[in-house]
This record gives structure tokens, sequence and C-alpha cells, in this order.
């Protein structure tokens, strides 16, 4: 599959601070690529890399094939960018504001078929005459996507675009985002791992200006489903049972929590195979067991055991 | 050939963008009026004071002074009616879908520098109504007031070219109009300069560097090819300057 964008050793010093350091990004064609770290891992510094808006210290940009940082008109028609503060004029109508990112990326002369289906698209045919300052968050947020998508754009860049968003804004956005994959390369930047994991099919992970891990959802999930947190309910409690669960070599850790009908344990465990059966089992046989649940880790915590390491 | 249509459409893009904004604002309607104001109540009070309405005299006494403040009192106003044109791009992030688009730094600043000036030219075409008001007393010196005219368009240039220059530097409009006095009226300080010195070349050189010494060629009548050759070196100076302060953002 060839690569819509490709970074090759790419450095970037602020003064003072190593944004980003030799860092290798591969994005396929026709994916969304989720881009993951904490607030100032150096996604936005990527981004803005990629999209020819700050040159990187040192480093090649390759955007479809082409070096763009040799070649920057020629691949600034190419890339959408959604940056994180979204670049609204507050005072110009929807309809005008699409048209003129239109005319400063250069119009084509299917340029106002693509505005109609961008906006039907963006589902901003309601607002379509309304002032841009006057709309709620989600709509400007949407207002600003279509704003990367009104000139006809292969790869999109979004960086962090549901951010301060409402739920149900959330909702629309990642609808959108999915909509999108069948034209578009996508590369999704997040702090939330929750978000990447139901739309993207490729993933990395970047913190403190360097890339952790690279590769499809599935391999890094898998990664992460190594760490597994079992919730189980208990009557009360007997020390041979808290002896023995702690000698197990699968149980990583052990929290017992007090709880209005007796104790809670909260059991970490690692590795690929299912122990559910026995845990259980050996649990039960040692004293009254109301409920037992896995606790779906929240990819934020999965996040935090990956960077530890 | 395709290059330069590519430029000018570029440039005429967001000039017609820029003048919508002016023009949708206030703020030059608060500015037309308060520059009416002044500029009528000047007229008014320099043509009670002609006494005799002769040709040479509506010259001397009326028009020569009204266009030396007109350029006087543009100098306040340019860096007010550019102030927003970067600082304000800066703030709302709007800066960044103009620096990712395919507009080059170049079209970016001469439609920014058009939009003004011909918000400028409207302002001073409503002072064409003192000719008007001359000619029905029988003035007929028109060559004069063309090249007045024309003298205080190019210096009104100048002065946006360098209120652009100063909203690129900053984030904050009040700064930038700030910014924009203090650099014009520095300048204007030079041929004060010159004055103070005993030198005449340095005079001369100082004299050179101000934009009313070659303004007041215009008003004159007596423009020599140097006035232009300042003003339009000037003026790629200070775009030049605006182009590596926009550049400098990129680190
Ligand atoms: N213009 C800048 N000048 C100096 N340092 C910067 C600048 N922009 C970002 N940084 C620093 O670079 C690092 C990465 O920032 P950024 O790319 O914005 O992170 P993220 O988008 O992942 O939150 C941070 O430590 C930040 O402080
Ligand atoms: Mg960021």
């Amino acid at each position: 599959m060839s690569l819509a964008i490709h970074l090759k050793d790419v450095t970037k010093v602020y003064p003072g601070v190593t944004a980003l350091d030799n860092i290798n990004l591969q994005v396929k064609k026709g994916t969304i690529h989720g881009f993951i770290g904490p607030n100032g891992a150096g996604k936005s510094t990527t981004m803005k890399i990629i999209a020819g808006l700050i040159p990187p210290t040192s480093g090649f940009v390759e955007v479809d094939g082409i070096e763009a940082l040799k070649n920057p008109s020629e691949v600034s028609g190419r890339i959408g960018l959604l940056p994180e503060q979204p670049p609204l004029y507050l005072g110009m109508r929807v309809e005008d504001y699409l048209r003129f990112s239109q005319e400063i990326n250069g119009a084509q002369e299917e340029g106002q078929a693509l505005l109609e289906k961008i906006i039907e698209r963006c589902r901003l045919q309601d607002v379509r005459k309304r002032l841009i300052g006057n709309l709620s968050k989600g709509f400007k947020q949407r207002v600003a996507m279509a704003q990367a998508l009104v000139y006809g754009a292969d790869i999109i860049i979004l960086d962090e675009p549901t951010v301060g968003l409402d739920p149900n804004a959330i909702v629309d956005v990642r609808d959108l985002i999915h909509e999108l994959k069948k034209e578009h390369t996508i590369l999704l930047s997040t702090h939330q791992l929750h978000e990447v994991a139901r739309i993207c099919d490729e993933v990395t992970i970047i913190d403190k200006g360097k890339i952790l891990r690279t590769g499809p959802l599935e391999v890094i999930q898998s990664e992460f489903s190594a760490f597994k947190t079992y919730e189980v309910l208990v009557k009360s409690l007997s020390q041979t049972l808290k002896d023995s669960l702690r000698a197990k070599s699968f149980i990583q850790g052990l929290d017992i929590l007090d709880h209005p009908e007796g104790k809670l344990l909260r059991i970490r465990v690692q590795g690929e195979d299912d122990i559910r059966g026995t845990l259980a089992r050996d649990i039960a046989n040692e004293c009254s067991l109301l409920e037992f649940r896995e606790r779906k880790m929240e990819l934020e915590e999965v996040f935090r055991e990956v960077v530890r390491d | 050939m395709t290059k330069v249509k590519v430029l000018v459409r570029g440039t005429y893009v967001l000039m017609k963008k820029e003048l919508k904004e002016n023009f949708l604002s206030p703020m030059v309607y608060i500015l037309s009026a308060l520059f009416c104001i002044l500029m009528g109540w000047l007229f008014f009070n320099y043509l009670i004071a002609s006494k005799e309405l002769t040709d040479q005299t509506l010259t001397q006494s009326v028009l020569l002074p009204i266009f030396g403040n007109m350029n006087f009192i543009f100098l306040f106003l340019a860096p007010i009616l550019t102030m927003r044109s970067f600082a304000e791009e800066k703030k709302l992030h709007t800066l960044e879908l103009l620096l990712t688009s395919r507009l080059s730094h170049f079209e970016i600043i001469i439609g920014k520098i058009l939009a003004n000036f011909i918000t400028s030219a409207f302002m001073i075409s409503l002072t064409l109504i003192f000719p008007i008001v001359l000619a029905m007393s029988g003035y007929s010196h028109w060559s004069i007031v063309f090249s007045s005219y024309g003298g205080v368009l190019l210096s009104v240039l100048c002065y946006i070219t360098v209120g652009c220059f100063a909203s690129s530097m900053t984030e904050n409009l009040v700064v930038s109009a700030l910014l924009g006095f203090c650099i014009l009226l520095g300048l204007m300080l030079f041929s004060i300069t010159g004055n103070a010195t005993n030198n005449l070349l340095l005079a001369q050189f100082f004299q050179y560097l101000a934009i009313p010494f070659h303004f007041e060629s215009f008003v004159r009548g007596g423009i020599r090819s140097f006035n232009f050759i300042y003003l339009f070196s000037f003026m790629g100076f200070f775009t030049y300057l605006t182009h590596l302060s926009l550049e400098s953002r990129r680190w």
C-alpha cells in the first residue's frame, strides 16, 4: 500500500525545547490514522510540519511521494488541515467562508458542486447563510472541518477535532470522520484513546517528542489487552483468600476497597490467557461471590502503562 | 504568463475579502465621519481666511494647507485602519488558514495593503467636494489639484505599508496601532533632525528619508523622479519587513 504521509527522522527544536526527537511516521493511503499522546507530546507540531506551516529543524517530509519541503505549493492543495484552534472568520457567513477557502486554495471548475456536497456532508444546510460567530461550538467545529474538505484535498489532518465539544457534537464529528474514510486519508490526533479505538485503522503513540508505538489498531490493542482488571465483589474476605490471591503469579496487583455490600477486590492481571474461570472458582470456594466482572480499563490507564516503560 | 495570472488572482481574492471586512465593520464609517468633519472645518476656515479669490491665492492659502493637513491626519488614521490586518488574523488563528493555502506571503501582504489603500482612497474621495466648491467660484488650476491628490495617495500608501508591518508584529490591536504611529512619527522626525544639523549634506540626507519632504514635491508641483524612487523603495522595504515578520512565525 502506498504512503500518503511519510516522515523520516524529523526533528523539531523550538528555542529551548525539543518538541520532536527524530520521529518516523508512515500514514498509509485510505486509512484513518490515530495519533495519540498526552498534551505537549508534539502532536500539533508534527501536524503543522506536515501541513507546511512550520519547517522541521531536520528530516524529510513526503506527501503522496512528493518532497513536501521542496515543493510546498504542490503539496498544499493535497492537504486539508483543521488546526487545534479552528481558524474561523467570525464575521463571515458559512457559505462565504467555505468559498473563500476554495478560492485561496485554487478553486477548480467543479468548485460549486463540491461546495454543495461538503455542506450536505457536514450537515451545514441549515446554517449556510448564518454568521459563523453566532453558531454553537459543535457547528463551528463542523464548519472548520468543512473548510479543510472543501477544496478537494485527499489527505485530511485533524488536530484534536473533538476537544471541548459536548457529547452530541462529538458523535456528530466522529460520524463525519467515519464517512470521510471512503474518499480520504485521515490523520487524527487526540489525547483520548477511546476515540481512536472506535474509528482508527492504525495508531501511533507519541510522548515527549518520541514515537512509542506504531502499527495497526489490533496489534496495539492486543498489547493493551495484556493489561486487564477484574472487579470482584465478595461478602467478606478471609485472610487465606487474600494470601492465596497474592501468591498467584499472574496477578500483578490487588486493591481491596470497601463496598456497601462487602468488599470489592480490584485485581490487575497480566498475560494473554483467559483466567476468569479459575479465578472465579478459587474465590467462590473461599467466600460468597456476589459479582465478577471485567473492568473495561480506560484506555487512558492502559496508555499510562505503555508510556511508563 | 499564467504565473502572473495566478498571482493577480490570489491578491485579488484576498483583497476582496479584506475590503468586505473593512466596509462591514463600523470602523471605516466612524473614521470617515471624523475625517470629513475635520477636513470640512479646516477647509471652511482656510476659505474664510483667504480674502481674495484668485487662482493664485486659493492654491497658496487653501489647497496647499488642506493637502498638508490631510496628509498629516492620515499619519494617525492609517495605523488605525491597518491595525487589524495581521494582528486580528493572528489572534483568531485564521492566519494559519492563509499560510497553509496556495497564497504566497507576497500575495497576502499586497492584498491587504491594496484593500486598505482602497479604503483610504474612499475616505480621501470624500474631499473631492472641495475642488468642486472651488470650481464654482471660478478656480481653474487643476494640475496642482491632480498632483496633490496623487501625492496624498502615494504617501498614504506608504503609511499603510508601515501600518501593515506594525500589525504583523503583534496580536494586539492597540499595540499594532501604536507601533504604526511610532514608526511613522519617527520617520517624520528625520526631517526635523535634518533642520537641526548644520551639515548641509546630512540635512539633505535626513530630509530625503522623510515622507513629507517627498509629499511636498507633489503639492508644489515639482515632482522629480527621485520622489517616486524614494516612495516605491520605501514601500518595498516595509513589504519585505512584513514578509520577514511573517516568516519568523515559522521559526
Ligand atoms: N511556538 C512554540 N515555541 C516554543 N515551544 C513550543 C511552541 N509550540 C509548541 N512548543 C512546545 O513543543 C512541545 C510540543 O507541543 P505540541 O506539538 O503543541 O504538543 P501537543 O499538540 O501534542 O499537545 C511542547 O512542549 C510545547 O511547549
Ligand atoms: Mg496540540
